[in-house]
Formats: structure tokens, sequence, C-alpha cells
């Protein structure tokens, strides 16, 4: 029974007063194929193909940065995420990554140890940096501050991005669904067919955001060495 | 004493109650719980599509059977790699649970049974009509189009890929039995070239036999003749005496004797040989 609009980010399923909703954050662990048998079977080779794709996508971006076994880290992110944002949209699991201690907790530990990296052991590395190619003179102490600012913001920005993206989708999606329970028959139909747009949109944003915050994770790890 | 015994007899029941309950509940989730196979629907987890009669839980372990001395620590694998997926209804309700209802309600039972629940969690609003299910009814939407028009395209391009693992592997085996059959063909012309040699040692042997013989041969008729050499050197060394003999002995004597015989002398005898044949003829008489 939603109470307010945002009752779903909320739920109340309490088992001596421990929220048990968190527990669909590892639902996703249960897509990981087993690898029994030794012939693969359709789930094993779609989730390899995956794997490679993001793997090469990852490697092409770390260029030198790269050792064997980088990308892992990246690759199950991804999953993770994906998996939390797209069975977020069945009906009755909670979405764990539109709430910002689960995107926070994500994005601010890899963050923090780039930074931490990056700072104490390439010093000089991270001061270059500051300032891209081919600024003039003048602008350059602006240039510092602007860096500085974005680079301190970015773990906010990652997990902000997930939460908010998360959080409009299931809000319009929640909106639309709630006006169908006083609905004439006809309209529900209209109601569904647009719903199911919203459905396919929404669907892919999560693929796309768990992919964004992936890329940049990339991304922010190659920039530290 | 009273309490005990109604504590006794509870705690029997309970245990009987608690048998059955698992058996059902086990009965329910066994799809839950076994390794799953995957090859029909695409978003729904594994874990519903299941294939119990492929799954192991309900055989005897090996050790069971073999008695208190043969427990072995490898286990055997009874069981096979399953082709296709479990059969189920409506794509995520497996077979099994209408089966379980077959023989007390026949085949309309466990959709009756379907219909009878879903209308009294919501006659009852157990289960309330509101916005997620308004959501879920679009979502069944996407995933039954997407089951019904894109996921046999995406299943045959994967099941390629499988056969293509299944090809690979199944073609090294297949190299591996040509090595093999061309190693034993290998083998058994050398066993074959080995007994010609055979033959070929036999044929020396005959060779070689022969070759003795002719010396054998050889050395005999040098012998014979030999042999007849020396028998011809005497018959001819009589034969030359005699010719000497009878040249220069015999046939003087014999001229001497011609010149002896007068013609008185020829007279007598023969005289006396008509006197003897008169004599004969006589005594033939």
């Amino acid at each position: 029974m939603m109470t307010n609009l945002f009752s779903i980010f909320d739920p109340s399923t309490n088992l001596m007063n421990l929220p048990m909703n968190w527990i669909s954050t590892i639902l996703g662990l249960l897509f990981i194929p087993y690898s029994f048998w030794l012939i693969p079977n359709r789930h094993f080779i779609m989730w390899n193909f995956i794997s490679k794709k993001l793997h090469n996508e990852f490697k092409t971006l770390l260029k030198n940065n790269y050792f064997n076994g980088s990308t892992f880290i990246f690759i199950s992110l991804f999953f993770f995420i994906f998996f939390n944002n797209f069975l977020g949209l069945f009906p009755y699991i909670f979405t764990s990554t539109s709430h910002l201690t689960m995107s926070l907790s994500l994005s601010m530990p890899l963050w923090l140890s780039f930074m931490l990296y990056g700072w104490i052991k390439n010093t000089n590395h991270m001061f270059i940096h500051m300032i891209p190619q081919g600024t003039p003179y003048i602008l350059m102490p602006f240039m510092v501050i602007i860096e500085t600012i974005s680079n301190i913001i970015r773990p906010g920005t990652l997990a902000v991005r997930l939460t908010a993206n998360m959080i409009a989708g299931h809000l319009l999606m929640t909106l639309l669904s709630s006006t169908g329970t006083n609905m004439s028959f006809y309209m529900i139909i209209i109601l569904i067919f647009i719903q199911i747009m919203l459905m396919i949109l929404e669907s892919a944003v999560a693929i796309i955001q768990s992919y964004v915050i992936t890329i940049l994770s990339t991304l922010y790890y190659s920039e530290v060495n | 004493m009273s309490k005990l015994m109604f504590s006794q007899s509870s705690l029997v029941i309970i245990k009987l109650l608690w048998s059955k309950l698992s058996k059902f509940l086990t009965m329910i989730f066994r799809p839950f719980i076994q390794p799953r196979f995957n090859k029909q629907f695409l978003f729904v987890p594994n874990f519903i599509l299941a294939h119990t009669s492929t799954c192991p839980a309900s055989k005897p372990k090996c050790g069971a059977s073999a008695g208190k001395g043969g427990t072995t620590s490898i286990k055997k694998i009874d069981f096979k790699r399953a082709e296709k997926s479990a059969p189920c209804r409506f794509g995520f309700i497996p077979e099994e649970w209408f089966q379980f209802f077959h023989s007390k309600t026949g085949v309309t039972g466990p959709y009756i049974f379907g219909l009878v629940f879903v209308n009294y969690l919501v006659s009852k609003e157990i289960y309330v009509l509101e916005h997620e299910y308004y959501s879920g009814l679009s979502y069944v939407v996407i995933l039954y189009f997407i089951s019904k028009k894109m996921a046999p395209g995406i299943g045959a391009s994967l099941d390629k890929e499988v056969d293509a693992e299944i090809a690979e592997w199944e073609k090294g085996r297949a190299d591996q039995m040509k090595v093999f059959e061309t190693t034993i063909k290998d083998a058994k012309d050398a066993q074959w070239r080995a007994e010609g040699q055979k033959i070929l040692i036999e044929a020396k042997k005959e060779n070689v036999a022969m070759q003795l013989e002719a010396v054998y041969r050889e050395r005999a008729m040098r012998l014979y003749q030999m042999v007849k050499g020396r028998l011809d050197y005497h018959v001819k060394k009589r034969r030359t005496e005699n010719k000497l003999h009878q040249k220069w002995m015999i046939a003087w004597i014999l001229e001497n004797v011609h010149k002896s015989i007068t013609a008185d002398f020829q007279k007598q005898a023969l005289n006396q040989a008509i006197k003897d044949l008169a004599l004969a003829a006589s005594r033939v008489k």
C-alpha cells in the first residue's frame, strides 16, 4: 500500500526490525552460470560473450595500465549493478541501486583508492593531469581549481547519476501504474501500452547506467597511473 | 508419568507431521535446489527450470548399497548432461507439479487449483491489485513477446556456438582416433613385413640347401668318374695284356702247331675220330 509516492523505495519487509528487502542485492548472484560440464550451455556462452566484449572494451581503455586481470573488478561491477538495476524493474523486487547508500558504497571506495594511490605514488603525474594540454597560461589557475573540484565530486556524480536514474525511472513507473487502480478497462489497455514503452526505456537505462559507471571507473583508474 | 507419555506421543505426532511436510516442501522446492539447464526461457532465473530425473538427489548413494567396508572416496557421476531444458507449462511451472496432482484430480486439477488459489488471493485482498501489478502486467507482455519473437533466434545462434564447441571436441577425438588407426595400420604392416622376412629366410635356406646339394652331386660325380677311371685302367691293362698275349704267344703257338701237323698225323687223327664215333653210336643204341 502506497502511503506516499516514495514508499516503493522504503519497503516494509522487516524481520525482527532488520530490513530484509536488501537481500534483493544478492539476487543477481543466482544468474551467474555454472561451468559444471565440459560442454558449455547457452547461458554460459552468453555470459562469456558479454564478459569478453566488456573485457576488450576495458582493455582498450586501460592501454598501458593493463595487467592480467585488471578488468575483472570492472566486469564484476558491471554485472552487479546491471542485475540490481534490471531485477528492480520486476514487480515486488527492491531496487537496491536506487539508494545512495548502495551507489555511494560502490563509488566512494573505488574513487578513494584510486586517488590515494595516485596522489601518494604518482604525485607528479597527478599534478600534471590537472591541466589539459594546450591551455593558455592565464587560464591555468582556474583550470586547476576546476579540475580539482571535478575530481572531488567524481564519487558523488558516479553515485548520484545511478541513483537518480533509477529513482526517476521507478517513480515514473509507479506513478503510471498507480493510476491503473481506478481506470476503466479500455484505458488500462492504453496504460499497459505506454507502460511497455516505459519498461523498454527503463531496461535500456538499466544497462546503460551500469555500463556508464563501469566505463567511468575504468577511465578514472587509467588516469591515475 | 502421564505428562511424559503425552509429551512422547505428541513428539511422535510432530515427527510424523514434519516428515510429511518436509516431503511436500521438498517436492515443491526441488526445482529451486538442483542444478539447472536453461534452453528455453532466457530471462528467467535458471533455478526454475530443473529436470529432476537427471539429478541424483532421488537416487541412492554409491556407498549405501556397497556395505560398511566398501565405501569409496570417489563419487560416481551417474547423471548425464541435459540436452533440453526441463519440461514446463506456461514457461515457468514445472511439469512435475502437474503429475503430483494427476492421480487424485486428473488433468484439470492443477489448473482449477491455480485459478481458485488466485481467486482466493485477489478476492480476499491478500494480493492487492495495485501499482506493482500493472507494471508486472506490462512486463509479462514484454517478456512474452521477447520469448516468442527474439528468443528462438538468439537460442539458435547460441546453439550453433554450443555445437561448434562440441564439434571441436569431437574433432579432436576423431583426429586422435585417426592417429591411433594409422598407428595400428602401420604396426600391422610392420608385422606383415616381418612375416615376409621369414619367407625370405626360408627361400635363402632352400637356396643354400640347393647349393649344398649341387656341390654334393658334383663331388659324387667326380668320385664316380675317378673310380671308373681306375677300373677302366685295370680293364684296359688286362685287355692290353690279352692282346699282347694273343699277339706274341698264342698266335705263335698256333702257327707252330699248324706247321707241325703232317698229313699222316691228320689221317690218323681222322681214323681215330671215326672209330670213336662208331663206338659212341653203338653205346647210344
